[in-house]
């Protein structure tokens, strides 16, 4: 532990002269918090370290983001989660999705970004799993992909429609737990259930880990900004491929948090909870800290920290937890906990909605949460994004803009 | 309350062929299939619930409801089997936004696996359960036998009647045939039946002619009833001959059966699994082989492949679709397709283009969307 509380790092450390960097400018700039700068660094070289260890002779796989991490760490595996592509990908990559497999112009961003992004790697490795509830079209995507010889596991998960419980949602969960045993095997050969179990633990705990910081973050908001709560959201199940590493930087990280709150400083940033996509328009949220906001919730990928219940066989627990954290794909209405949850704990004074254009199913969940959320007097806003780098779009700006003027 | 005095069976929507009618007709409900699409202003209306981006069909369905479309209202539940993303969120917005009630159920995708065979099964039981508390009829074993048999032969006459178009002369145009299959799903089935076996016997009795007009193929996403302007400008404008379609409201549907000789719960499960795949189904290569099977024995000299804008499965999986019948060498034009007036000429300069350089010979023209 170093002798003096750390400074804040939004209000303090970070220059103005930031706000116009891209994202990965942004990421290489030091943020005054050593752990932040040092999982910054674990993004920025994570997609090249998965190639590095496929030249090592390590198994590498993309997938990992979601519920399947615990059954890739298990196989000795390293994860790489393919959205995380999309920090790769810019207009050229969904330009030559849509050349290539003639996509048209109308299909998901994050799908044609990715699709380009595996194209250009095709000489890498090849081996991708895909949840099929999760997306109908990265589910054709992934079809047509095989043509360009990439070897892909269908985790045909069961679709968990609203309010299910009792005798269903169990036969839910049986199919689930046949289908992950499928992956297991596809993954390793045979099955540890011991090694899998090991892996829950750590994921549990690591879970609690982040949770921690969240909930240090909303004590105490001057310490880290948006983009930074963000990576470390996003490597809790993939560990960025280093799972003792990041570990370690949680640590330090609550470490830094606890110091910086304990000097008490006073914060005016206002709460918002986010719901839906993580896109890489860097620049929406990078626009919360300009605007004296930061968003103190990832709600819906959030439902992919629920812990796994220890108490049940391992590959029992996964299956569960899959089906109970279906989040967007799952009925609309059962998200509504999860986010009436996250606006009480964090005291958030609105939501935004954040889905990319053309995706199938949030569009509709987030008409649907709206209603519920206007009804109770709570301000939200949908945006409509695109998932590839770039600026965002100047639409999305000003709405933004002027919903933050709004609930301040 | 019926004219009769009796008590009018309840009425069970649904929207997609992957949904066993037998079991709702079994249980004494009328089974509705709505859909109807074609028409931009009720789109308008359902994107209010939705999004632009969404698929058109989807959004017809909910406008249909917000418009108070009389079919649609008359439904006293819907069941909905997870085909794809944006019609199980359509049926949620519905329920949502219109209070209607509706019972969700999950499709396996991945259809030969055995964990997808026993789970579908389970899945077909929950929706007898809650047919039945629809209902108030329990579903006997016997009468969902007999309700199995009953589509079965509704099928095989679709079946027959679609293979008389094997002729060089089809006796029935493709316009005519889609008339045929509303029947199924708007008639009884034995009224349906009747009528498909009067119709079968007068067009196999048709005299042969020497003509042979251009046989085309429709695949692709669903061809709603009233989206009919690209039949209409196939057949009647352009001269074509629609001899087979690879669409679920085509043939598709009805060229396999469900088995009679498994428990009835069983056989509806297995039977849904291993129809005719859609592209929502895995592996598409299955799919891929259904169409090139129903392109050989039509013997089609051109596809007409359409994909709704905003069809996840179907626009994204197009261009595997062409390469397939590329190696082949069967010609096909990819249509991205809309239910807006607007694009009319334009649908028809590309189609008629299609068309002229088949007639020339041109065969290996593949003119993408």
């Amino acid at each position: 532990m170093s002798a003096s509380p750390p400074s804040p790092v939004v209000q303090l450390a970070r220059p103005r002269e930031h706000v116009e960097l891209s994202q990965v400018e942004y990421l290489k700039a030091r943020t005054g918090s050593p752990a932040i700068d040092r999982i910054f660094d674990l993004a920025l070289t994570y997609i090249q370290r998965a190639d590095e260890a496929h030249r090592a002779g390590r198994k590498v796989v993309y997938g990992g983001g979601m519920t399947d991490a615990p059954i890739i760490h298990a196989a000795d595996t390293f994860p790489c989660v393919f959205p995380e592509l999309g920090r790769l990908a810019g207009d050229a990559s969904v330009a030559l999705a849509e050349d290539h497999f003639r996509i048209a112009r109308e299909t998901c961003s994050m799908v044609k970004a990715t699709m380009g992004e595996l194209l250009k790697r095709k000489p890498l490795f090849k081996r991708l799993i895909n949840y099929c509830s999760l997306c109908e079209p990265y589910n054709a995507a992934f079809e047509v992909l095989k043509d360009e010889g990439y070897d892909i596991y269908s985790v045909d998960l069961p679709y968990r429609p609203e309010g299910v419980s009792g005798e269903r949602f169990d036969s839910l969960v049986d199919f689930a737990e046949q289908e992950l045993l499928g992956l297991a095997t596809w993954l390793g050969g045979a099955y540890d259930e011991v090694r899998l179990g090991s892996e829950i633990r750590r994921l549990n705990r690591l879970h609690a880990k982040v949770r921690r910081v969240l909930d240090l973050q909303v004590a105490s908001p001057d310490y880290i900004g948006t983009l930074e709560t963000l990576f470390v959201w996003n490597g809790a199940n993939h560990n960025y491929g280093v799972p003792g590493e990041y570990e370690a930087l949680l640590d330090q990280l609550i470490d830094e948090l606890e110091r910086f709150a304990a000097r008490g400083v006073e914060s005016s940033r206002v709460p918002i909870v986010w719901a839906g996509g993580r896109g890489q328009e860097f620049g929406l949220y990078k626009l919360f800290d300009d605007l004296n906001g930061y968003i103190a919730s990832w709600t819906m990928t959030g439902l992919l920290l629920r812990d796994y219940d220890e108490s049940l066989r391992p590959l029992r627990a996964v299956a569960h937890n899959t089906v109970i954290g279906m989040g967007g794909p799952g009925g609309s209405k059962d998200q509504l906990p999860h986010l009436e949850d996250a606006i009480r704990r964090t005291g958030s004074k609105g939501i935004v909605f954040y889905g990319y254009f053309g995706c199938s199913f949030s569009s509709v969940n987030f008409e649907v949460l709206k209603k519920h959320f206007n009804q109770q007097g709570i301000p939200s806003l949908i945006l409509d994004g695109s998932f590839q780098t770039g600026a965002p779009s100047g639409q999305n700006v000003t709405r933004l803009k002027a919903f933050m003027e709004m609930v301040q | 309350m019926r004219g009769d005095g009796g008590v009018q069976p309840k009425r069970a929507g649904y929207f997609c062929v992957y949904t066993p009618v037998e079991l709702l007709a079994a249980a004494g409900a009328t089974p509705v299939r709505l859909f109807k699409g074609g028409d931009a202003n009720t789109v308008n209306s359902g994107e209010v619930h939705t999004r632009s981006f969404f698929c058109q069909f989807a959004q017809y369905s909910v406008g249909a409801f917000r418009e108070a479309d009389p079919l649609y209202r008359s439904v006293d539940k819907l069941y909905h089997f997870n085909t794809c993303d944006q019609m199980k969120k359509a049926v949620e917005a519905i329920g949502e936004f219109f209070d209607v009630p509706y019972r969700m159920l999950c499709l396996p995708r991945e259809r030969s696996r055995p964990a997808a065979r026993e789970f579908m099964r389970r899945e077909v039981e929950f929706m007898q359960r809650d047919v039945e508390e629809l209902t108030g009829n329990r579903v006997s074993e016997a009468a969902l036998g007999e309700a199995i048999a009953a589509y079965n032969r509704a099928r095989r006459w679709l079946k027959a009647i679609s293979e008389l178009r094997k002729l060089d002369d089809p006796p029935l145009t493709g316009g005519d045939y889609l008339e045929l299959v509303k029947a199924f799903y708007y008639l009884p089935v034995d009224k349906a039946v009747a009528h498909f076996e009067k119709l079968h016997a007068r067009l196999s009795e048709e005299p042969p002619t020497v003509e042979r007009p251009l046989r085309v193929m429709v695949s692709g996403g669903i061809v709603a009833d009233g989206d009919d302007r690209l039949v209409e400008l196939l057949e009647d404008e352009l001269g074509t001959r629609i001899v087979v379609e690879d669409h679920c409201t085509g043939l598709r549907p009805f060229y396999q059966e469900i088995p009679e000789d498994l428990p009835p719960l069983h056989a509806l499960a297995d039977g849904y699994l291993d129809s005719a795949p859609c592209a929502r189904m895995k592996p598409l290569s299955e799919r891929l082989d259904f169409t090139e099977r129903l392109a050989r024995e039509y013997r089609v000299d051109a596809i007409v492949y359409v994909s709704l804008k905003f069809c996840s499965c179907y626009a994204i999986t197009g261009n595997a679709f062409s390469k397939r019948f590329e190696k082949l060498g069967i010609p096909v034009l990819e249509i991205s397709s809309d239910y807006s007036e607007s694009d009319l000429g334009q649908l028809r300069t590309r189609v008629g283009a299609f068309l002229e350089l088949l007639r020339k010979g041109e065969t290996d023209v593949r003119v993408p969307a």
